[in-house]
């Protein structure tokens, strides 16, 4: 059994609190960490695998202070360990060439405009997360009750449950 | 606060130290027997106790994979007391040779439950398991109560064929949407999830292709030179095994009363008509028929098993990946518990093991009712399998011995049974895992109807199955 | 040829005469020289017949037409002479024109045998036959000259129209262009006013709301005797934001202190940093009062946290708005005293969003207040801000000097971006194009020709400095306008 991190990054901190409130529901199966410039997402990264937890989805905003989110995105995705991490832009910024890039060269899987509803942000991140639980090499049962329960049932019914009582 | 995040961190330190403290213990164990002389026990039974010892630490601790274990345990018994033994062995004993232990990886029983496994996994393929529930379910409406025990003919039935995990799978996915729609008190929550992996595990009772242990079973008893015909097997166990589910109903009807007037349940399935489907459903339907009527044609349902696997290969209707989306490790996990029992057995381990006990005090019944009762236990923490493989060749010996007299089909029959009725823990068993990851489900309620149904399930099987085997003529 | 010729050449003899004695010759050689009434409108000849006699027109004037592109052209009808037909016939073709009678007619028909025959019995005719044939053709070959002529002088007539025509067009639709720009500009400029003033009451509510229920909850939490867990409502509401960076330090060192983590990390969430207040608030707790009591202050936290949230976003709102009325100043009035210096921070405020992550160096020197139209010259400031932070993207420094100059100011915006290449700096101003990353990019249509326009408006100047990591715009602005500019 792995943690699995969602990791967001935002420099205001009143979208970032609001983004942090809408992902309430997934605290306690997920570790939730924010950072507000790229830097700090990549301290964050970093102190994240020294813990031994992967991340599992990144949230992030364009316009940052210093290097933009697509750029950091493809920083991630040419990264061995956060290749794997679902990404996804929440911004209301990024012109048609940012996205382009971000899709791509950083292999972006999903594009949340601002203003986001509580839902859709939700919905975003289930599905990102499912799919990310089910790429991974990831004990899946736990996550049923947070994430797309029937495929998370079905998949591990698939496995065969190596290593788990049979 | 429900943390998975914790319980990650607490479980990680658990199953890497759990996994080290099996190794070294495994290690331990195994050293025992080179380092210990029993007095009366020949050299190879001291090799087989240390293969045994290992056997018993590595698939109680899971410090490797169980089919992992299984393929060590086959491969000791090869170097240690086979006849191409590394060591050599002293006059006298008659070594098995390798390639019978090898021979455990094709035994019929095994071929019986590839066929299992090809219509299962053709039926969930196709959609089967799906549009059948839908069409099973609707006649039993939208009363709650109705609906739950619909649900629970449905696993029981599905489970008879397919895996209990599989059913499990198939039917809390469909479940879950009604879960969800349910008021957060309302006890048909609980109801639901966990009449699924009772039922499946009941239902997994039913057939010999039903769970792993029945094969474990049945497997052994042919070696010890006893038949059981899929219909004899079929027939021990279905009636019983269909009370429990009633039983289990109403004990979840009462445990659990549902709030809500109705449910409805909505399964998108319809009945996949390509060429490939009907081809499976003729072979399906087939196989089960020639199953269902061994007596008649006298073919031994070992060798039925393997007209689903020769038919949907030869139509190609499954393809290479199909042939390896199978799940062998099971068969590789059954397979290394045959070879356990052919070398426990071979070496005389089981005979010395039974003389430490003066068995004779005991009355048959008890024997077997104890036998059930620890196959119960070990399997409430282990894999039903690996409790099953570990009990399967001391039991049949015991059985077998001058010092007891109790039937060897019974007691193989209710080692496998007992290993089924362990349900109690959301780590007993695969279903009962689903069941517990829905979120619905307490611990403490999967204990409390785990342990009544467990203990009902083994009073029904040990006291009044006798009474009607002899009835129906199958004792 | 006797005296005869003596017509011929002689010039006091007009064509007139010629044609009079020919035709007197004429009528006495012929016997049977019979007048004829030929009314207006009647063709005599039409193009293509073939020509057996002529006409000898005593009376009245002929028009020799054809049909040009279905249109009827006069060729001639003074040059056309008395004699119709003699050029056909002497030529031994069809008819090239057609010929009509445009007044009433008085001819005599003379075929081509009574001609013949008219000529061999009188020599005499001969000579003045030829004598008027050699006229006609040659009046008419003077009018052919004539005709070329003309056609010359219109022809360069009409290309100097076409050029004149193409002139004014191209004039036409820069003036458009200019014009649609500017109207876009003060459309936006309009429609950025009405919504800054639109805003007002809304924001208004907004932080009044806010203030309303930081002050009823409050009171609330007074009236039920201000439980620990309304403190954090204020805590929240008074606490100054620190970075993620800072969070994750506190809850470090708050989980050493109290060996929780997960603990650690909510209490950090909610403003407890120090094991020691943990202690003092929530030691000696049973686990269940623990959490109920933990529960409780998270969600007071939460409604302080997001009140301040509110408030802060509607400040911001607030201030955009107010930025938005200043730059979208009426744009049509010439405004006395104004100060570049603050309508460059209005646009540098609104256009915040694009400059994040840009280093923005404010080099303000002690400027004079000019005469201009502020919502005009903002529109200079963004544009250049604009372009130098496409420019940056994202990375680099923009800097904004400002200068006093003898008898105005001068404005630079400096970015450290990759620069204008040398080819296009002279275009800049030209076209209705921005440049950035070295690509052209007609973007927002915010012409940096439309900076000139209005910068020379004003009587000031514009102009580029470009070398790869400096780019400069310098924007020079009188004190006084000189012309007092017509508004756009």
């Amino acid at each position: 059994m792995t943690e699995i991190a969602i990791l967001v990054v935002e420099d205001e901190p009143e979208v970032r609190d609001a983004i942090e409130r809408d992902l309430a529901p997934f605290q306690g199966y997920f570790r939730i960490e924010a950072a507000d410039d790229v830097a700090d997402a990549r301290d964050v990264v970093r102190e994240l695998a020294t813990e031994g937890i992967v991340v599992g989805l990144v949230l992030c905003d364009h316009l940052l202070p210093g290097t933009l989110g697509t750029d950091f995105l493809v920083e991630l995705h040419g990264d061995a360990a956060t290749r794997g991490a679902r990404k996804v832009l929440l911004t209301g910024q990024a012109g048609l060439e940012d996205t382009i890039r971000a899709v791509n060269e950083a292999g972006l899987d999903h594009y949340v405009p601002k203003p986001w509803t509580a839902a859709g942000l939700q919905g975003t991140v289930r599905e990102q997360l499912t799919e990310f639980v089910l790429e991974g090499d990831v004990d899946v049962l736990p996550y049923v009750p947070v994430l797309d329960g029937p495929r998370l049932v079905a998949a591990a019914a698939d496995r065969g449950w190596e290593g788990r009582r049979t | 606060m429900y943390s998975i995040e914790r319980m990650a961190r607490r479980a990680r330190l658990v199953v890497t130290s759990r996994r080290r403290l099996g190794l070294v213990l495994g290690a331990v164990a195994f050293a025992i027997p080179f380092v210990v002389d029993f007095p009366d026990l020949s050299e190879p039974g001291h090799r087989a106790m240390a293969v045994f010892l290992l056997a018993i630490v590595f698939w109680v601790t899971e410090a490797i994979p169980l089919f992992a274990t299984a393929a060590l345990v086959m491969f000791l018994l090869i170097v240690l007391i086979s006849d191409q033994a590394l060591w050599s062995l002293p006059g006298g004993y008659e070594a098995p040779p390798f390639s019978s232990i090898y021979g455990a990886l094709a035994h019929p029983v095994l071929m019986l439950f590839l066929g299992g496994f090809f219509l299962a996994n053709g039926a969930a393929r196709f959609g089967l398991d799906r549009s059948l529930a839908r069409v099973v379910l609707r006649p039993f409406g939208d009363s709650p109560k109705m609906i739950l025990l619909g649900v629970m003919a449905v696993a029981a039935t599905f489970s008879m064929f397919m895996s209990n995990t599989a059913t499990t799978a198939t039917l809390v996915a469909v479940i879950l949407p009604v879960i969800a729609s349910l008021e957060p008190g309302d006890r048909l929550r609980v109801a639901l999830a966990l009449a699924i992996p009772i039922a499946a595990n009941i239902g997994g009772i039913g057939t010999p292709v039903g769970t792993p242990p029945n094969a474990i079973a049945l497997a052994a008893l042919t070696d010890a030179g006893f038949e059981i015909g899929f219909l004899r097997w079929m027939a021990m166990a279905v009636p019983l095994a269909a009370l429990l589910v009633i039983g289990a109903w109403l004990l979840l009807v009462r445990a659990f009363p549902p709030s809500c007037a109705s449910v409805s349940i909505r399964i998108d399935a319809e009945f996949d008509r390509s060429p490939a489907a009907w081809v499976f459903y003729a072979t399906f339907a087939a196989t089960v028929a020639l199953w269902l009527t061994e007596p008649l044609h006298g073919i031994p349902a070992t060798i039925v098993g393997f007209v689903p696997v020769v038919v949907l290969l030869g139509t190609g209707v499954f393809k290479a990946r199909d042939l390896q989306a199978i799940q062998w490790h099971i068969l590789w996990l059954v397979a290394g518990g045959l070879a356990l029992g052919l070398g426990v057995t071979s070496t005389g381990l089981d005979r010395w093991l039974i003389g430490l006990v003066g068995w004779d005090a005991l009355p048959g019944w008890l024997i077997v009712a104890l036998l059930a009762l620890v196959a119960t236990a070990m399997s409430t923490v282990i894999s039903n399998s690996a409790a099953a493989n570990l009990l399967m060749p001391i039991g049949l010996t015991l059985a077998m011995s001058d010092a007891v007299a109790v039937d060897p089909i019974r007691v193989g029959f209710m080692i496998a049974i007992g290993a089924s009725l362990a349900m109690a823990l959301p780590i007993s068993t695969p279903p009962n895992a689903i069941a517990y990851s829905t979120g619905t489900v307490s611990t403490g309620d999967m204990l409390r109807t785990g342990l009544v149904i467990g203990v009902v399930g083994l009073v029904m099987f040990l006291g009044v199955g006798p009474v009607l085997w002899r009835l129906l003529g199958v004792s | 040829m006797g005296n005869g010729l003596s017509f011929f050449f002689d010039a006091d003899v007009t064509g007139v005469e010629v044609e009079r004695r020919m035709i007197a010759e004429l009528e006495r050689t012929l016997a049977s020289a019979e007048r004829t009434r030929v009314p207006a409108g009647t063709r005599l000849v039409s193009h293509g017949d073939v020509v057996d006699r002529i006409w000898i027109v005593l009376e009245g004037e002929v028009q020799l037409t054809r049909e040009v592109d279905g249109r009827r052209v006069v060729f001639h009808q003074q040059t056309a002479g008395r004699l119709v037909g003699l050029l056909a016939m002497a030529r031994n073709e069809p008819a090239y024109f057609d010929t009509t009678a445009a007044t009433d007619l008085t001819v005599i028909a003379v075929t081509l045998e009574e001609l013949d025959a008219a000529l061999r019995a009188n020599p005499i005719l001969d000579v003045h036959f030829v004598t008027v044939l050699l006229r006609s053709l040659a009046r008419r070959h003077l009018r052919a000259v004539e005709l070329r002529v003309e056609v010359d002088r219109l022809n360069r007539d009409l290309a100097e129209d076409r050029d004149r025509l193409r002139r004014a067009l191209s004039e036409l639709e820069r003036a458009q262009t200019r014009l649609v720009e500017q109207d876009r500009m003060a459309t936006l400029g309009q429609l950025a006013a009405g919504i800054g003033h639109e805003l007002n009451n809304p924001v208004a509510a907004l932080l009044r709301a806010a203030a309303f229920l930081t002050e009823d909850l409050s009171g609330l939490a007074d009236d039920f005797g201000g439980g620990t867990a309304w403190g954090f409502l204020h805590r929240a509401l008074d606490r100054p934001p620190i970075s993620t960076r800072e969070e994750r330090e506190q809850r470090r060192a708050l989980a050493t202190g109290i060996g929780d983590p997960d603990l650690a990390r909510r209490l950090v969430a909610i403003g407890i940093t120090d094991a020691g207040e943990y202690e003092r608030r929530f030691g000696g707790l049973a686990a269940g009062e623990l959490e109920a009591a933990l529960a409780a202050a998270e969600r007071c936290h939460a409604i302080g946290l997001s009140l301040r949230n509110i408030r802060s976003a509607a400040d911001r709102i607030g201030g955009l708005a107010g930025s938005l009325r200043s730059y979208a100043r009426d744009q049509s009035e010439m405004t006395l005293g104004v100060d570049v210096r603050e309508g460059i921070e209005e646009t540098l405020r609104l256009l915040g969003h694009e400059l994040r992550g840009i280093d923005v160096v404010r080099e303000y020197g002690p400027v004079p207040a000019i005469a201009a139209y502020p919502g005009q010259v903002n529109q200079v400031w963004t544009n250049l801000i604009h372009n130098a932070a496409r420019e940056l993207a994202g990375q680099g420094t923009l800097t904004v000097r400002t200068a006093p100059v003898p008898g105005g100011v001068q404005v630079e915006v400096a970015d450290t971006g990759p620069g204008i290449p040398a080819a296009h700096l002279d275009d800049v101003f030209e076209l209705s194009f921005t440049t950035h990353g070295g690509r052209v990019d007609f973007g927002l249509g915010l012409g940096l020709r439309l900076c000139r326009d209005i910068v020379e408006r004003h009587g000031g100047s514009i102009e580029v400095q470009s070398v790869p990591g400096d780019t400069r715009f310098i924007v020079t602005l009188p004190v006084e306008s000189p012309d007092g500019p017509e508004a756009p």
